[in-house]
């Protein structure tokens, strides 16, 4: 916590980047700056706003309006909580604010498009991107669009980093500090490049997790090169694992490992056939999960992916050094998996890690000859297998709430309880529920 | 000393069980050496201790063993870790040295296709040739020749035996001596044809494979802007070798003497290809002042290199936090070199380490990682066995030259003192060259003799 504030302070001493910025960020709720950025006509909405440390709560806010050529406003049908919700919820990502508002993934309707917009029509459905790209620069060109160059203006960042990531919908002025999605409207800046128009054979349901789950576990699959034959290890069931689970078996994965300390290991293996996983609060003994995975794969997997999250410290040491800040991120998972995979091998990182950690082994990394990549966040492109039906994203969808009850559904998520995986969140403007999803609850 | 406890630990816990002969470190042991003929050889004595004594001969143990008389051999930036006590499981007395070439002297009964009387390099690492990995020709992992229990709880797996380096390594007796025995000779002997000096050829054991491997695993393509992390032997290589893949740029991050060294070996025809940063110039850390890597960026249009490769190691701590947490054994490598080539390359960029590292680091950027898509890859001991012929095969067409590094020719009697010498980096020496009683005569073109 104490990190976050010295990280606004930070960035208020080093100052904004604004050179080169395509859109007009840090408008993390349309009511900042006395309500400049808000739509005149005064309508309020519904939205989810961070206050604090471990404080969501669903607040009435002024509607966003248009405000670069470029924008469009879009009337959310569709929005989820995701499990790095969880982590600005927690209060570990640097630079979040009191107002912003959350979430970065949403579908819905067009209501009204700027003057510069020409792909978009109101009364077009969409989902968006979770982050924001320009199109232009080198990274977009290169299809690389988290990476874009011009819709993050976070000094801290640069000198953090040594290195940008583009704009983030609803994730801390770190990243940009766009309005999240969590809200009944919102305002999508360079919206031709941001939004995806969703067919009238695809629901809501299916479609919402194109703008995050889908293209980001498919990433972590496709960056690490999984192919045919290999064996996997992926640490962490949530969705994000879950479907690289399935991505990695689709692509002929001979073995897939999924590691996780609670239900989730029974519901993977239900819905993912030839699945196996490890329960790590199972283990007896000297077992760890490395010595496990040996075990069961001699000489280790090809490649294993860590999908769990820097925040979250096993032990003692790591909980202590998180607690007190002389770590950011804990060392123990991606440990795990340089220790898990075979020499010469290659372990991936998709789960969000933020700054810095001790004890990493370096030792095993160079002198075995293993890969670790920064999967960095991932591009897009998978409509046309949730069109055709090859892959179903409802098979994680386990909830269906209400917007107001957004906020008891972080904690939820958070706890892993009531068989938790990932839900869709129903707004007033939504269409009806599609069949074999979940019905509603209320919370 | 940690070093020395750690071994007390291993003789402890127990080897795995071994498939060929470990810790025939020094030849002293019984029935490892034959004490009525004795050699000259570079052993380890304690931290900072180095010392050319009297051993017994090597002889024949197993099968598959070679002796072989040493005509040339030479001193590692590697064995500089040894020196300063930074690798664990260093044995009194233990003969150090895993770069050599000579003429073999005797061979095992087993012994396939190598001749008494010929010249030969032997490569750093003991491979079998018939296990998964040696199959693939990544020898460097061989699996028959260490049964070391610590590595492999350290880090999961373990290296093949490498010569000269540690029980944590196999324990093999090294090759700054007069005589080595070679394990599995069949399998780790290079024939040196008759057209190729033992000045070039004795390289081929470790500089050489090591600076390609680091370039080839990491990835240069054409047009790629290098920055390259410590330019001692293994870096002056990878600068040579980076030029080869058609690198645009290739920026040396070290300081003086070595980059007035490298500058002054640099190939005239690639003039304009090369940049300098000199660290000790330069701030480090989260400043608005000058650091490496706003240089880096500065030089390369604002987003960093393409590719960084760390050819330093983890021992070198700049600021005093790492140097603290060293000298309490809160982490045994720094983290300062890594973070500032994870955050100097552009996002999606990549960054090789081929420098030692050996166990826990703190203070890691994993955040900049994870968030740009840096591919973080550790190069491991290079696979000798891979590129050795196709290396002896450009020496031989004149596209590889070994001698840009070749700054001394010293004795071995003199060994211990350049060891001193090397560490504090005096008499601008990048490589040396270190002849034995058996040596041939001095190659044209290689510096002289210098005694000390």
């Amino acid at each position: 916590m104490a990190q976050n504030k010295t990280g606004n302070i930070a960035e208020k001493a080093l100052g904004h980047d604004d050179q080169n910025r395509a859109a007009t960020t840090d408008i993390s709720n349309p009511a900042r700056d006395g309500g400049k950025y808000a739509d005149p006509s005064g309508e309020r909405m519904k939205a989810l706003v961070w206050m604090g440390k471990n404080d969501v709560r669903v607040l009435e806010v002024p509607k966003p309006r248009i405000i670069d050529s470029h924008d469009v406003i879009v009337k959310v049908t569709g929005s989820t909580v995701c499990g790095s919700d969880v982590h600005l919820m927690h209060g570990v990502i640097l630079q979040t604010e009191k107002g912003d508002i959350l979430g970065h993934e949403f579908c819905g309707v067009v209501e009204s498009v700027g003057p510069a917009v020409t792909k978009l029509s109101p009364g077009d459905r969409v989902v968006n991107s979770f982050c924001i790209s320009c199109g232009e620069c080198r990274y977009c060109k290169e299809k690389l669009p988290t990476a874009c160059e011009k819709t993050n203006a976070s000094k801290l960042h640069v000198k953090l980093y040594g290195g940008r990531l583009s704009g983030i919908f609803g994730y801390s002025h770190f990243v940009g500090g766009y309005a999240g999605r969590q809200a009944e409207f919102v305002r999508v800046p360079l919206a031709d490049n941001n939004l995806m128009k969703l067919p009238d054979s695809v629901p809501d349901e299916k479609g919402l997790y194109l703008s995050d789950v889908l293209p980001t576990s498919y990433h972590a699959v496709n960056h690490t090169g999984v192919k045919e034959g290999d064996n996997v290890a992926i640490w962490g069931l949530g969705p994000i694992s879950f479907m690289a689970c399935y991505w990695a078996k689709k692509r002929g994965a001979k073995r897939v490992i999924g590691i996780d300390n609670n239900w989730r290991t029974e519901y993977a293996k239900a819905k993912i056939p030839g699945v196996e996983t490890i329960n790590f609060e199972l283990l007896k003994g000297d077992e760890t999960v490395p010595t496990k995975i040996h075990e069961m794969v001699p000489g280790g997997v090809d490649i294993s992916i860590d999908a769990t999250g820097g925040e979250y410290g096993k032990g003692f040491v790591h909980k202590m050094e998180l607690a007190t800040g002389m770590e950011q991120d804990t060392s123990e998972m991606v440990n795990e998996a340089i220790y898990a995979t075979r020499k010469f091998g290659r372990v991936g990182i998709i789960a969000d890690y933020v700054g810095f950690t001790n004890h990493f082994n370096i030792g095993a990394l160079m002198e075995l000859g293993i890969t670790l990549v920064g999967c960095g966040q991932s591009p897009k492109e998978l409509l046309e297998m949730v069109e055709s039906g090859e892959v179903d994203p409802t098979i994680k969808v386990t909830h269906r709430i209400r917007i107001d009850d957004i906020d008891k559904g972080y904690k939820l998520q958070e706890k892993r309880a009531q068989g938790w995986v990932k839900c869709f969140v129903e707004m007033r403007f939504s269409a009806k529920r599609a069949e074999g999803t979940p019905e509603l609850v209320r919370l | 000393m940690a070093a020395q406890a750690t071994y007390a630990v291993e003789k402890a816990i127990g080897h795995d069980p071994e498939h060929i002969k470990q810790d025939v470190a020094s030849y002293t042991g019984k029935g490892e050496g034959n004490p009525a003929e004795t050699m000259k050889a570079l052993t380890w004595q304690g931290k900072q201790k180095v010392q050319v004594v009297d051993v017994p001969r090597p002889k024949i143990i197993e099968d598959r063993d070679v002796i072989l008389k040493v005509t040339g051999s030479t001193v590692c930036g590697s064995d500089l870790h040894l020196l300063h006590g930074a690798i664990m499981q260093m044995n009194k007395g233990d003969i150090l040295g895993h770069e050599f070439c000579g003429i073999v002297d005797q061979v095992g009964p087993a012994v396939k296709g190598i001749e008494v009387g010929k010249r030969y390099v032997v490569s750093f690492q003991i491979a079998c040739g018939d296990c998964f990995y040696c199959k693939q020709k990544l020898s460097s992992q061989c699996e028959m020749t260490n049964s070391n229990t610590i590595t492999k709880a350290m880090y999961g797996g373990r290296t093949a035996g490498i010569f000269g380096y540690s029980h944590l390594t196999g324990g093999f007796a090294g090759g700054q001596a007069e005589y080595v025995r070679v394990p599995l000779g069949d399998n780790n002997l290079l024939a040196i044809p008759d057209d190729v000096p033992d000045e070039k050829a004795l390289y081929l054991s470790d500089v050489l494979p090591t600076a390609y491997n680091a370039v080839k695993d990491t990835a240069v393509y054409p047009g790629d802007h290098v920055a390259i992390f410590g330019v001692g032997p293994i870096g002056q290589m990878v600068a040579s070798y980076a030029l080869d893949e058609g690198a645009s740029k290739v920026i040396l991050v070290d300081t003086e003497p070595r980059l007035s060294f490298v500058s002054g070996r640099w190939p005239a025809e690639h003039k304009d290809k090369l940049q300098v940063i000199d660290f000790k110039k330069l701030s480090f850390g989260v400043t608005n002042k000058e650091t490496v890597v706003s240089k880096l960026k500065e030089l390369c249009g604002g987003r960093g290199p393409d590719v960084a490769i760390e050819c330093a190691a983890g021992e070198y701590a700049k600021g005093w936090t790492h140097w603290l947490e060293m000298s309490l054994g809160a982490e045994t490598d720094t983290s300062e070199i890594l973070n500032e080539m994870v955050e100097g390359v552009r996002n999606y960029g990549r960054a090789g380490i081929t420098g030692v590292y050996v166990g826990y680091t703190n203070h890691f950027n994993i955040g900049s990682l994870m968030q740009r898509g840096i591919r973080l890859i550790g190069n491991g001991q290079a696979p000798v066995h891979k590129y050795w012929e196709e290396l002896l095969d450009k020496i031989r067409k004149g596209t590889l030259d070994p001698y840009q590094m070749l700054s001394h020719r010293v004795r071995l009697e003199d060994i211990d003192k350049v060891y001193y010498k090397f560490d504090a980096k005096e008499d601008k020496m990048q490589k040396v060259f270190v002849e034995t009683k058996f040596s041939f005569p001095r190659a044209e073109g290689t510096p002289e003799l210098t005694i000390y």
